[in-house]
């Protein structure tokens, strides 16, 4: 993969006598999000802290945008990296916009252009700037706090962003609102982002491509519709879960990829939209028993979805 | 801010009251003096007396604090962590040595007066400041120092910016401790020859004059607690953020 | 060890050997009150140059040892051997000389002491001994200190001979000064337990009493003492009878006063801090299986808090024992009668006669307290 974002090749780090990490290599095409998965103690993020070397690697390389990281000094590749850490860590003595405005300001960006951007992202997360800038992180909530935290590793206009945990301890309404926005985000600015996660479910959400990790190495790394498909014997199986992946596989796809064509008319009582998934459509047809469902845009019909497709996209044999 | 700094704010205009009209508390002292006995301490003015037990107890406040906290900041960082044990130890060890015996050892080093009683000030104070700061600093939750570095901080900004402001509050109470300590270390420290309040308790006691012993014990008494209470106030504002917040 | 291990090694060990380097072992003086000469720690009468290397080979012995054991071993045996030194030297000192000589020790003997004593406690630390060993191996060092004394093997150093001459004031600063600890610890525990657990059950209560204790703790000593003369002295001149008692404006009365009250707000804050720390989760489930107030207190939130409660009673029994050196001022009597006169004749010797003794205590008193902590957190770590 030529001009990947940030290339791995054969890290290792021990902690005494363990080793952490084990000659792990990967690439994260620009524009990609990476999830590495598994238990805790795998080294997973550790993996992830070496990659801005909040961890110095024992042996092996990390390549940022073709250069080595080692050639940078840690702080100034720290800058130029987004990084959401497990338990957010907000400034508790600075206010929310100082927060966000902090990387900014080491880069020496001028007044007016940090106030721009503080309000810009406040907004992009769904904050009124003037009402939740002046406010201390105390003052918000869990949820509130972890917008804030990415929103914070965002404020330097990173390519990159790194993430560990970065919904954890959250409730799942509010966590799965997260997930939703920060997809939304991350298509919109074109980011490249890995992700730390032990949910296997937050992967299969946000990522483009799964890395399964056990005892310090990847043992596979592939998209999740292919990891539920086609997974290694052993640990991935066990990790993935195959018991609904059938399900699971629903998941990742949309309905607007299998709806067919029919007539104009007004939306009947029983309909999905084109961007809900088929996991969504076929639960909706199960319970009502029925062959197909009017597929629904603006209150007109503008197609259908059948049964039988979708049972097709679940099964064994489909790609 | 006014209901921080209220009560000592009253308590150190009583005290200069006293301190420049010692005359008002006659009717209280002619209850305890012997028929005869001086009411008043006359040697020297009170007031020049507490401005030498301030300034004696400032001058070694100011040395304390900032060696407590440079040994504080150096036994946390990275580099010096393994001066922590040994840091820590003798920090135990100087709490098992009474004011008194630090003054007393001070004194063959040193001579009689000012000096013994800058040393004993000194080390003494030292230790508070140096207990608080490492448990201030270290007290500074694991997510915000990761935060800190993951976002490129260099050491010397996450010290500044971040974790020395977080430790504030905390540090705020040892420099009060430290200053309680040795606004009482000081008036022993008159038994040694040092010019301050503890002179006329000392008086008093030689002389068995218990008029000059409840002068010198009240104003003395006063004075710690006022600065008790402004240091206390100092540090609910910290806690409140208002020092601190950038 | 690693290298950061020996690094710290180098920091109790280059002192230890700087002191004795650049300071005397012992200082000899040809009369009580005259200035002494140092004697350095290699000189040929009262030193011993093989000795000496042999110390200073212990000592490095300490930076370059594997193992923390053989540290803690090295470390004891530097000091058993500069112990020596100093015994052996003032011996031979005094051999040559008139009895009015004196040989106390130097700077250089404190400090290497010091230190090394720290190497040791670090060594001891790092091995991860519980409290109850630290104190069962402090008791071998001590018994051979014992040991050295009774023999008179140290009987030429100046300090024992304050101590033989005043050996009747030191007996009874040490019974006075142990009255004065405890006659102001078991009230100041009888107060301030219940005053901590009323701070915890009553907020009212607790807005008033613990600012007033801290009133109490945060006036000087001296001015403490000096103000409990006043009502105290009044008190025995209106009722003669009390001063058969002990009562007075003057003596231990006042101190153990003063002690009691001062000892009043680590005793209660601690306590108020210890019980208000237990979980609610573990009250609610003590009320919840239907446990009444006091046995919930006796049976749950006692034995929770217990830990902080002693380590409330650690830092009272400390500073009292400290601060009852003050008490010699009004006549109270203790260690401090021994400093303050030792102060007034500038006699080093007898100032340090009665500070180690109280920091001796302070010390035995902290370890024993420590092993009690440490005895009772132990179900709550697990």
């Amino acid at each position: 993969m030529k001009g990947a974002m940030i290339r791995v090749e054969a890290l290792t780090r021990r902690f005494g006598d363990a080793v952490a990490v084990d000659a792990i290599g990967f690439e994260v095409a620009r524009g990609e999000v990476l999830a590495l998965v598994g238990t805790s103690g795998c080294g997973k993020s550790t993996t992830l802290r070496m990659i801005n070397r909040l961890i110095e690697p024992d042996k092996g390389r990390v390549e940022i945008a073709g250069r080595d990281a080692r050639e940078m000094a840690p702080d100034a590749l720290r800058r130029g990296i987004g990084y959401v850490i497990q338990g957010v860590g907000l400034f508790p003595h600075w206010t929310v916009a100082r927060n966000i405005s902090t990387v900014p300001r080491l880069l020496g960006w001028d007044r007016s252009r940090i106030a721009a951007r503080v309000d810009e992202l406040l907004e992009l997360f769904g904050f009124d700037p003037a009402e939740a800038g002046p406010k201390y992180p105390a003052a918000l909530s869990g949820g509130q706090q972890q917008r804030i935290g990415v929103a914070r590793a965002m404020a330097a206009e990173p390519e990159i962003l790194l993430m560990d945990e970065p919904f954890g301890a959250l409730d799942p309404v509010t966590r799965a609102r997260l997930q939703d926005e920060f997809t939304a985000i991350r298509r919109r600015s074109g980011l490249t982002a890995i992700i730390v996660t032990h949910d296997m479910d937050e992967a299969f959400r946000l990522a483009d491509r799964i890395a399964v990790m056990d005892a310090g190495r990847i043992l596979q790394i592939d998209t999740p519709e292919r990891l539920l498909r086609g997974p290694r014997e052993g640990f991935v199986r066990q990790f993935v879960g195959l018991d609904d992946r059938a399900l699971r596989i629903l998941s990742l796809h949309r309905v607007r990829e299998l709806a067919r064509p029919a007539p104009d008319a007004p939306a009947p009582a029983q309909w999905v939209a084109p961007d809900d998934t088929l996991r969504e459509a076929a639960s909706r047809l199960i319970w009502e028993g029925g062959e197909a469902l009017a597929v629904v845009e603006a209150d007109r019909v503008t197609g259908e979805i059948r049964a039988e497709d979708i049972w097709r996209v679940g099964t064994r044999g489909a790609a | 801010m006014r209901r921080y700094f209220l009560a000592p704010l009253v308590l150190a205009a009583l005290l200069v009251v006293l301190l420049l009209r010692p005359e008002l508390m006659t009717p209280l002292l002619r209850l305890l003096a012997e028929p005869g006995q001086d009411l008043i301490y006359d040697r020297k003015p009170l007031m020049t007396l507490a401005l030498w037990h301030l300034a004696l107890v400032g001058a070694a406040g100011l040395v304390a604090t900032v060696i407590g906290l440079a040994l504080g900041i150096l036994v946390t960082r990275p580099g010096g962590a393994e001066f922590m044990t040994l840091a820590r130890m003798a920090s135990n060890l100087g709490q098992t040595f009474p004011p008194i015996a630090v003054l007393a050892v001070a004194v063959p080093l040193l001579g009689f007066g000012f000096e013994p009683t800058f040393l004993a000030l000194c080390v003494y104070g030292l230790l508070p400041v140096f207990e608080t700061t490492v448990a201030g600093l270290r007290g500074v939750s694991a997510p915000v120092r990761e935060a800190a570095r993951g976002m490129g901080l260099s050491g010397v900004q996450r010290l500044w910016r971040v974790e020395l402001p977080l430790a504030m509050p905390v540090i705020l109470t040892g420099i009060r401790l430290s200053t309680v300590i040795n606004i009482g270390t000081a008036t022993i420290g008159s038994t040694v020859g040092a010019v301050g309040l503890g002179e006329v308790i000392v008086a008093g006691l030689q002389s068995g004059n218990t008029a000059f012993v409840a002068q010198g014990a009240a104003l003395v008494a006063l004075m710690a607690i006022c600065a008790e209470t402004a240091l206390r106030g100092l540090g609910r504002l910290a806690d409140s953020g208002a020092l601190t917040r950038a | 060890m690693s290298a950061p291990a020996r690094r710290a090694a180098l920091v109790y060990a280059g002192p230890a050997l700087g002191g004795l380097a650049l300071l005397p072992l012992l200082d000899f003086r040809a009369n009580r009150i005259v200035g002494g000469d140092g004697v350095m720690a290699w000189a040929a009468t009262g030193g011993s140059a093989y000795a000496t290397a042999l110390l200073a080979a212990l000592a490095l012995g300490t930076i370059l040892s594997g193992s923390q054991v053989l540290r803690l071993a090295l470390a004891l045996a530097a000091l058993a051997l500069l112990g020596w030194m100093a015994g052996q030297g003032a011996e031979a000192l005094m051999a040559e000389t008139s009895e009015f000589a004196r040989v106390s020790l130097g700077g250089g003997f404190w400090i290497a002491a010091a230190f090394l004593a720290l190497a040791a406690a670090d060594a001891a630390a790092r091995i991860g001994l519980r409290a109850m060993v630290r104190i069962a191996l402090l008791a071998g060092p001590v018994a051979a200190l014992a040991l050295a004394l009774q023999t008179g093997f140290f009987d030429d150093l100046s300090i024992l001979r304050e101590y033989d001459a005043n050996r009747d004031v030191f007996d009874a600063a040490l019974a006075g000064h142990l009255r004065l600890v405890l006659g102001a610890l078991v009230p100041a525990l009888l107060i301030g337990l219940p005053l901590g657990w009323l701070c915890f059950a009553c907020p009212r209560a607790r807005a008033v009493i613990l600012p007033v204790l801290n009133i109490l703790q945060t006036t000087p000593s001296i001015a403490m003492f000096g103000l409990l003369m006043v009502p105290l002295g009044a008190l025995a001149r209106s009722y003669p009878g009390l001063r058969d008692w002990g009562v007075g404006g003057i003596g231990a009365a006042p101190a153990i006063v003063a002690l009691a009250l001062y000892a009043l707000l680590p005793i209660a804050a601690n306590t108020y801090a210890g019980l208000s720390g237990v979980p609610a989760a573990m009250r609610e489930a003590g009320r919840g299986m239907g446990l009444s107030p006091a046995r919930l207190l006796a049976q749950v939130e006692l034995p929770l808090a217990l830990p902080v409660i002693l380590t409330g009673i650690r830092i009272t029994v400390v500073q009292t024992i400290g601060l009852a050196a003050v008490a010699a001022l009004i006549g109270g009597g203790g260690f401090g009668t021994l400093v303050f006169r030792g102060m007034g004749q500038a006699a080093m010797d007898l100032v340090l006669l009665g500070t180690l003794p109280i920091v001796a205590l302070a010390i035995a008193a902290s370890l024993a307290f420590d092993a009690m902590i440490e005895a009772t957190a132990r179900g709550e770590a697990a």
